[in-house]
């Protein structure tokens, strides 16, 4: 794809955050990282799909852990790798969306974009993948300096085509699942759209990568993940830890802004979304799964 | 648009086709599986389930995102397509054949008067 049309392709989906009347920005610190931080994900997009609550971009960090869809728990190999990964402290949680393993914990960052599904199909898969990786590479640019642009880094974690990539690294893994009928299709049913980015801010790479192919040589005997496939934003920067990290939330909640035109800045999860939140917290874990 | 006239359509881009009796197959439309992509994965009920119309059964996954299913009618589980789980690309290849996903025992039939014939759903999807 050339420029241009790459160009054309990030300005509709900036078209996108401003077509929706309103939007809310969830910041959420490392403290409140627990399992329920997977679960509040359908908590929020269930609220999202409802109109309980508006357009949302959640910006959060989970516990320690790998991160898998579906498919890679379907078989018992598979299960017998979470269970072999929790007891070194790499507990595997279980989301929505597509994909496969992401690692998360301390020096990860997420984000999650969710939107109510339109009645009629008004946004394409591509539009939902450009709009979440907007604000990041737009914070990219803001905090380091750095270009950033979309494409497949062939040996990363959770390969696919809308990676955000610096100088041929992957830096963010992305996927997306959309509730309330097929994808980029029209559905009449009330559902939600959500789009998840990971960030490798300063993360142990070499542990991440360890921990991943562990996963998948028991699940499918294979060690896919290539450590020089992937980097972390520490690597092209001079802030590192924590100071990074505030430096990357403050560049992505800038980044929101001037997308959204002023989201909400202050929003929290609402009482109802944190209540219904552990209804959730079993579709997050292995076992709900085995058959 | 490949859509065989002598099944029914659910508007969420489901086909349906009488098996004799209560029973139909199901699976996605041919326009559905072009849309979502490559399918990896296909996340099915399990004989013996429940199913009621207008709920989720299940999920798609494409190489770009995860969809999901919604049952068209009401009743049993009788059969899933198990070769699904080697070889989830049959719903590209083959989606009113190799691709079928379920086979269900229906509560009552009159949930299938409310799907469309095909001229309507090629009607809606060109709405679209």
């Amino acid at each position: 794809m050339s420029k241009m049309e790459e160009a054309k392709n990030l300005a509709r989906a900036a078209s996108i955050y401003r077509e929706m009347k309103e939007w809310r920005i969830i910041d959420e610190s490392f403290e409140n990282a627990t399992p329920l931080s997977y679960a509040m994900e359908e908590a929020i997009g269930e609220a999202v799909a409802h109109g309980k609550a508006p357009a949302t971009l959640r910006i959060w960090q989970g516990p320690q852990g790998l991160v898998v869809a579906k498919k890679d728990i379907r078989t018992r190999s598979g299960m017998d790798a979470a269970l072999m990964m929790k007891g070194v402290d790499w507990p595997v949680y279980v989301r929505q969306s597509g994909g496969t393993a992401v690692p998360h914990g301390p020096g990860t960052l997420n984000l999650s974009l969710f939107l109510p599904r339109p009645k009629e199909s008004a946004w394409t898969i591509d539009d939902i993948y450009r709009m979440l990786g907007y604000p990041l590479m737009k914070m990219a640019k803001a905090i380091l300096g750095l270009d950033s642009y979309f494409g497949e880094v062939p040996g990363s974690f959770c390969d696919g085509r809308y990676n955000v990539v610096i100088q041929g690294k992957k830096v963010v893994g992305t996927s997306q699942v959309w509730k309330g009928g097929p994808a980029g299709l029209s559905s009449k049913r009330p559902g939600y759209v959500l789009a998840h980015a990971t960030l490798l801010v300063h993360t142990d790479r070499e542990q991440a990568v360890s921990a991943l192919n562990a996963f998948y040589e028991m699940a499918e005997g294979d060690r896919p993940v290539y450590i020089d496939t992937v980097a972390t934003l520490a690597s092209f920067s001079s802030l590192q830890g924590e100071e990074l990290e505030r430096a990357v939330r403050k560049g992505l909640v800038e980044a929101i802004q001037d997308l959204t035109g002023g989201a909400d800045l202050f929003a929290t999860a609402s009482a109802d979304e944190i209540d219904k939140a552990p209804t959730y917290l079993d579709h997050c874990q292995p076992q709900h799964y085995q058959k | 648009m490949n859509l065989p006239k002598e099944f029914r359509y659910s508007d969420e881009h489901e086909w349906v086709k009488q098996e004799g009796g209560n029973k139909v197959r199901i699976g996605i439309t041919d326009f559905a599986q072009s849309e979502l992509g490559d399918i990896v994965f296909v996340e099915l009920p399990e004989v013996g389930d429940e199913l009621e119309a207008n709920s989720p059964f299940g999920s798609v996954e494409s190489v770009k995102t995860v969809s999901e299913l919604y049952a068209p009618v009401s009743g049993k589980v009788v059969e899933i397509n198990e070769d699904l789980e080697d070889s989830p690309e049959n719903v590209n290849t083959a989606p009113y054949e190799g691709g079928w996903m379920v086979v269900v025992e229906m509560t009552d039939d009159a949930g299938l008067e409310k799907l469309m014939d095909a001229d309507k759903y090629q009607a809606m999807v060109s709405e679209d």
